[in-house]
């Protein structure tokens, strides 16, 4: 079935081409002519070059988005040297694109042997006009459906649309049929090998067959989706336009659209109207390019893999006579160079072992029927020939620097007055003003005074700032950590950058967002804020604004704020937030930047709302409780602020309805009577000792309610801290404590996740008197073994909270329960010396009983 | 080997060069491609007798399909054809089970039109074995002579120009694997015995494919010297659960063949043994459950033994496919009377003589527990845990032979 659908479908297509106008089919007398290419193919640019030379065109028109059409000149400039890329942004403000009114780029890679670029040289060098005939490249996002095309979310954003020609059905079909492994080995078979040795008109017929056929694969819904009709319709326009003033034209197009042209080209068509509100919003730059970035295995994924490799051909058919025998001589360049960088880095690969991997290459391409070795004899000659031993980790060493070395190692280089984006420029002025040294590999460590010297806090935000941008430039090893709200106490930074082509890339993808590293900065953040739903998370981003010293139109960034306060239902963002914020409003005079929004203002707010999420939080479940023990904490060192003390009592009235679960409490000491946080440590041990025994006598008026089910860890954090505000609330610790130690056996197995977080908050409630910790002395004297190992670990944490000395004091009292000083428990009781040699006697009974064997 | 015994075709298991006799005939009747000095066929044909024609061959007469009889990776054959017509041997190295061996039978073959031209390493093999040794009787009567020396199949393959097989090359020790360096490398074996005739050079044609096992126990590092002398190729144990069932079919049926046991297989129980070790191999079912990797080697040459053993089983105690069935219905319903069930199938199929024999997912159970409980107590555990997890939840899923597999699951002991 398979077959005889083929067949029928190769006679269909066969029929279709002899159907074909001359200009598709290479008529040099044509006043079009179409040259179908696939970008980053050498055969394409050989075949192209001489298709120039014998058609003799008066103008070239290239598929390419119109809006670079004035960085041709860059790109065709003597100093400029490939990989290059066109860089487009567009900014879809008006919501063209979609409502989500997002930020696009991408790239357009050029490779010295792209048919394209060569287009474009030798136009100039003819003093022919070349233009770039695709839509605006605003256009084409406007024109293709989500996901589609050049919208296409995950990868690497490129013009190049080859993948076109790579992913038809038939395809897979056609691979399986050669006994190739995949489309990119197809191609370098029966395009770039045999191509070499082809008439280019042949070569043009045979791109044009496949094409043709590849494009019939293709549902139209889909064309349409991509985007491709549109622009077909658009390049046929400026086809047209171009027709009625050059006699000849060349067309050079990928090979998916020549025949869609054709098709246009013969009917009429009604002109595009293109968005004018667009066009501002639009940028576009020659940038450099790495040979790495354009390899498709590093995510580009229509180029071709290798890049490297393949500019070496096309370095052999530049110098060459013949094209024949170009891809040979670069299997052997490579295998030579691979031998000799893995003898410099240690590897054993001999001269006799790239001559093995040389005439391997040679027989298999005899075997695949290739004319000569390509890419795929020379991987698997290197992996033949040069690895020894086992395939693996250990022994592919070599294979990788093939890898290395036919991704190629080039970096592109634009010339002098090439038009950069102002960011770099600024970046520039700000590394020199700093007198940071740019293009040295090597890392530079400095450390700055942030606290006492203004330059040095200008360079620390400006440091902060490429790192926010995502350059890679630069990276803080050490200094207070202020997001992740750690070594505050360190009064210095020290600082390590190192220069990398990556920065170039960071800061122009960045571009998009402002002309200097300030307005850039700002923008990100503000995008970032707007689309932060958590207040932890916009919290910290204004903490980095802080870092960065982002000082101006703070009213933006509190309107931001404050709609994620309002919407954020979050205890645990929420508090992370409050804490945020609190060390904004502390740290602003040191850090210099003083804060135009209202903090108060939101710490109150963010106060308010935690507070009334409070008392729901003493269900939470028990991954969470370390979390929601340290943002009580948080609140609890916030309201012992002078500036906050006004609001304890309302933070005191939520912590026992977190107790109650919402019931009011018979409340202890008034939130009115309540004196000084200050003051409230200050209690006697006398002052304790009442009130366990005023428990012991159960009195009604100073149990505490406690909602069933609540995280006993959660419930003996509370008590701690209520226990801070005044020492009446020993009364409420004694009463549950009591309750689970003395409890029934499920309660005794709670005990442990109480003590530490009682521990976590009010340690020093064991000490004021010997009744907690004989409490504490029952419960492991109460616990089966068993029971006791399980809450082991869970008893240690509790412990934890302890310094050494305290440990050391609670271990002194407790031994004094058992009737024994410190210093007893160290020493074990004396033995008699009779009992000690019975003891002896009967180990070597033993002994000899069960033998040597037996052991 | 003598002739009548090749005609009577009794052999367990007949070398290559007999079971695809009329294959590479044909192959070298129809040959047009440039062969190298004294190989039986061009390489082109080589790689057609290996991984199979893309069309039938017309050959005396009729279509003759060459049958692809390595699957994996294409271009690993193409590599190794090339080596063995260079100046280096061939070393074939992986896990065990990873048709290693078959591949080097093919290629010897197909290039040299014998596959038993074999050294077989063990820990005991000494250097006489690889070179030469003596007929000591002769030796005695005619003093040394090639007539009284005894070649090694290294001896016959330079002297004829033929490929020689190294099998298990990792199991010799390091110095007598040595033996081999100067033989490699100039292409010469030195008799001292035989004086100034003591010189053996290589005919043209003459290489070496080795086979060695990198994971097992009790296998010697070769030395770099000898590493040299080779091109190495790793073969890899198949990723590809389709084509891991389609290698069980045919070997199964290649056996079943050759010993006349007239059953055809079933596809999906050699679907359910090949997710079974792909699974357990790559410690990951297609449900995504995470598993615990048995150490003994689930290759797939040993899911084709049990399979293979399952197979004949049901051959020769003949239980039927709907036996099982209706065995499984009942034991789950009532779960008693097994056993009178299957007495009284089993009559029924030997009386009415009806219907394919089936095989028996509790018999498969049983030989996949041979196959994996060899050094390892907890690989029993692993599996039964594999049963619990996956092939429960499978069988809740898909039900059929997936449930029947997970109650087989009591013979996990």
């Amino acid at each position: 079935m398979e077959r005889v659908l083929c067949s029928q479908e190769i006679s269909a297509i066969e029929e279709r081409f002899n159907e074909l106008p001359s200009p598709l089919v290479y008529d040099i007398t044509h006043p079009i002519l179409f040259f179908p290419v696939r970008h980053h193919s050498p055969c394409c640019a050989f075949h192209l070059k001489k298709a120039i030379a014998e058609y003799r065109p008066d103008c070239i028109l290239i598929e390419g988005p119109e809006n670079a059409q004035d960085l041709i000149p860059v790109l065709v400039h003597k100093e400029t040297k490939p990989p290059l890329a066109l860089y487009y942004a567009y900014r879809d403000k008006g919501g063209l694109v979609s409502p989500e009114k997002e930020d696009y780029k991408c790239y357009y890679p050029f490779l010295d042997y792209s048919p394209e670029l060569v287009a474009l040289r030798e136009a100039v060098a003819r003093g022919i006009p070349a233009s770039f005939i695709d839509l605006p490249y605003q256009e084409i996002l406007i024109g293709t459906a989500k996901n589609r095309g050049v919208r296409q979310e995950g990868e690497k954003q490129t013009y190049n649309d080859d993948y076109l020609l790579s992913r038809s059905l038939y395809l897979k079909r056609l691979c399986e049929k050669t006994g190739l492994r995949s489309f990119e080995e197809l191609w370098e078979k029966y395009f770039e090998i045999q191509g070499l040795r082809q008439e280019t008109s042949v070569f043009v017929r045979q791109m044009l067959t496949y094409c043709v056929l590849s494009r019939q694969h293709t549902p139209k819904e889909e064309l349409e989706e991509d985007g491709c009709l549109l622009r077909e319709q658009y390049m046929v326009e400026q086809i047209v336009k171009a027709s009625k003033t050059y006699g000849k034209i060349l067309v050079v197009t990928g090979g998916f659209h020549t025949y869609g042209l054709w098709e246009l080209l013969q009917k009429k068509n009604k002109p595009l109207k293109l968005h004018t509100s667009a066009k501002n919003n639009q940028e576009v730059y020659p940038m450099s390019y790495s040979m790495e970035a354009a390899d498709a295995l590093n995510g580009y994924a229509s180029g071709m893999q290798s890049p490297g490799f393949y500019q070496q051909v096309w370095q052999g058919l530049e110098e060459g006579e013949k094209p024949e025998g170009a891809y040979e001589e670069a299997v052997l360049y490579y295998l030579a160079a691979t031998g000799k960088a893995a003898r410099q880095k240690g590897e054993g690969i001999s001269s006799y072992d790239e001559i093995c991997a040389y005439s391997m290459a040679r027989g298999l391409a005899a075997l695949r029927g290739k004319q000569e070795p390509g890419l795929y004899e020379l991987r698997d000659s290197a992996l033949s020939s040069f690895v020894k031993g086992e395939y693996s980790l250990s022994t592919d060493g070599t294979l990788r620097i093939l890898q290395k070395l036919v991704t190629g190692q080039q970096v592109g280089k634009l010339c002098a007055d090439a038009r950069r984006p102002p960011l770099l420029e600024d970046f520039e002025e700000q590394c020199r003003f700093f007198g940071i040294k740019l293009h040295s590999v090597s890392e530079t460590e400095v450390t700055l005074e942030i606290f006492s010297k203004e330059k040095h806090l200008r360079m620390s935000r400006f440091l902060y700032q490429t790192e926010f941008l995502g350059c890679q430039f630069a990276k803080r090893k050490k200094g207070s950590d202020l997001v992740g709200r750690r070594d505050r106490n360190r009064v210095r930074e020290i600082w390590i950058y190192k220069w990398s082509g990556q920065i170039t890339a960071a800061l122009i993808d960045a571009s998009i967002s402002g002309g200097t590293l300030q307005e850039a900065v700002r923008s990100l953040l503000y995008t970032g804020l707007a689309k932060s739903t958590g207040c932890k998370e916009a919290a910290e981003l204004l903490v980095k604004g802080f870092l960065m010293g982002l000082q101006d139109e703070q009213t933006l960034m509190q309107e931001h704020l404050s709609r994620v306060l309002a919407t954020d239902g979050d205890f645990f963002s929420l508090a992370r937030g409050f804490s945020h914020l609190l060390m904004l409003a502390e740290l602003q005079d040191l850090y210099r930047v003083r804060q135009q929004m209202d903090l108060e203002g939101m710490i109150r707010t963010c106060f308010q709302k935690l507070i009334q999420l409070l008392p729901s939080m003493g269900k939470v479940g028990e991954e969470n409780q370390q979390e929601c023990m340290e943002c009580l904490r948080i609140l609890y060192q916030a309201t012992g602020k002078k500036a906050y003390q006004e609001l304890q009592p309302f933070f005191i009235e939520a912590l026992e309805l977190l107790l109650s679960g919402g019931q009011p409490q018979i409340s202890l000491p008034s939130p009115q009577r309540l004196p000084q946080a200050s003051q409230s440590r200050q209690q006697t041990e006398q002052e304790q000792s009442q009130a366990f025994q005023s428990w012991q006598q159960i009195d009604q008026r100073v149990q505490p309610i406690i909602q069933p089910g609540i995280q006993p860890g959660i419930e003996g954090t509370v008590l701690g801290l209520l226990y801070g505000y005044h020492g009446e609330y020993g009364e409420w610790i004694a009463h549950s404590a009591q309750g689970y130690l003395r409890g029934t056996e499920e309660m005794l197995k709670k005990s442990a996740a109480f003590l530490r977080g009682l521990f976590f908050t009010a340690r020093d409630f064991v000490f004021v008197s010997q009744d907690f910790l004989r409490l504490v002395d029952e419960l492991l004297e109460r616990l089966p073994a068993e029971e006791f190992l399980k809450l082991l670990p869970e008893l240690r944490m509790a412990f934890a909270y302890f310094t050494p000395m305290e440990t050391d004091r609670i271990a002194g009292q407790a031994a004094a329960f058992h009737g024994k000083t410190g210093a007893q428990l160290l020493k074990g009781r004396n033995v008699d010396p009779l009992e000690y040699a019975y003891g002896e006697e009967l180990n070597a009974y033993a002994e000899e009983r069960m033998g040597e064997d037996w052991i | 080997m003598t002739k009548d015994n090749q005609a009577d075709n009794k052999q367990m298991k007949p070398p290559v060069e007999v079971r695809y006799r009329e294959e590479l005939e044909a192959l070298k009747d129809l040959d047009t491609g440039k062969k190298p000095l004294n190989w039986k066929l061009s390489p082109q044909a080589v790689r057609t007798f290996i991984l199979g024609s893309k069309k039938p061959l017309q050959w005396k007469g009729k279509e003759l399909f060459i049958k692809k009889k390595y699957l994996g990776n294409d271009a690993l054959v193409e590599r190794c054809i090339i080596t063995l017509a260079g100046n280096r041997g061939l070393m074939l190295v992986g896990e065990p089970g990873t048709a290693k061996t078959m591949l080097s039978e093919l290629l010897s073959a197909a290039i040299s039109g014998v596959s038993t031209n074999t050294i077989q390493g063990t820990a005991g093999t000494t250097e006489d074995m690889i070179k030469y040794s003596w007929n000591y009787a002769l030796l005695l009567a005619k003093g040394p002579s090639r007539e009284a020396l005894v070649p090694s199949p290294l001896y016959v393959g330079m002297e004829r120009g033929i490929l020689t097989r190294f099998e298990e090359i990792t199991r010799t020790p390091a110095e007598i694997q040595d033996s081999l360096i100067s033989v490699l490398s100039d292409k010469v074996l030195n008799v001292p015995e035989l004086g100034e005739e003591g010189l053996l050079f290589a005919q043209t044609g003459f290489n070496v494919i080795g086979t060695a096992n990198t994971r097992d126990k009790g296998v010697n590092e070769m030395s770099s010297a000898l590493k040299r002398r080779f091109n190495f190729e790793t073969v890899m144990p198949i990723r590809d659960v389709a084509m891991e069932k389609q290698i069980i079919l045919n070997e199964v049926e290649e056996l079943a063949k050759e010993n006349q046991i007239e059953m055809k297989p079933d596809e999906d129980v050699a679907e359910l043994l090949a997710s079974t070790y792909h699974e357990l191999r790559e410690g990951v079912s297609s449900l995504g459950h995470r598993i615990d990797r048995p150490s003994a080697v689930m290759s797939t040459a040993e899911a084709v033994s049990v399979y293979y053993q399952t197979m004949m089983t049901a051959y020769y105690y003949g239980f039927s496919g709907k036996s099982v069935q209706k065995e499984a219905d009942q034991s789950k319903e009532a779960g008693k009377g097994r056993k009178n069930t299957r007495k009284k199938e089993q009559e029924d199929s030997q009386e009415t003589n009806q219907g394919e024999p089936g095989m028996d997912l509790g018999c498969l159970v049983q030989n996949l527990v041979g196959a994996v409980q060899k050094e390892n107590k907890e690989d029993l555990e692993k599996l039964r845990s594999y049963f619990q997890t996956v092939i429960r939840v499978k069988g809740e899923k898909e039900g059929g032979l997936w449930s029947e597999y997970y109650a087989a699951r009591k013979y996990l002991r």
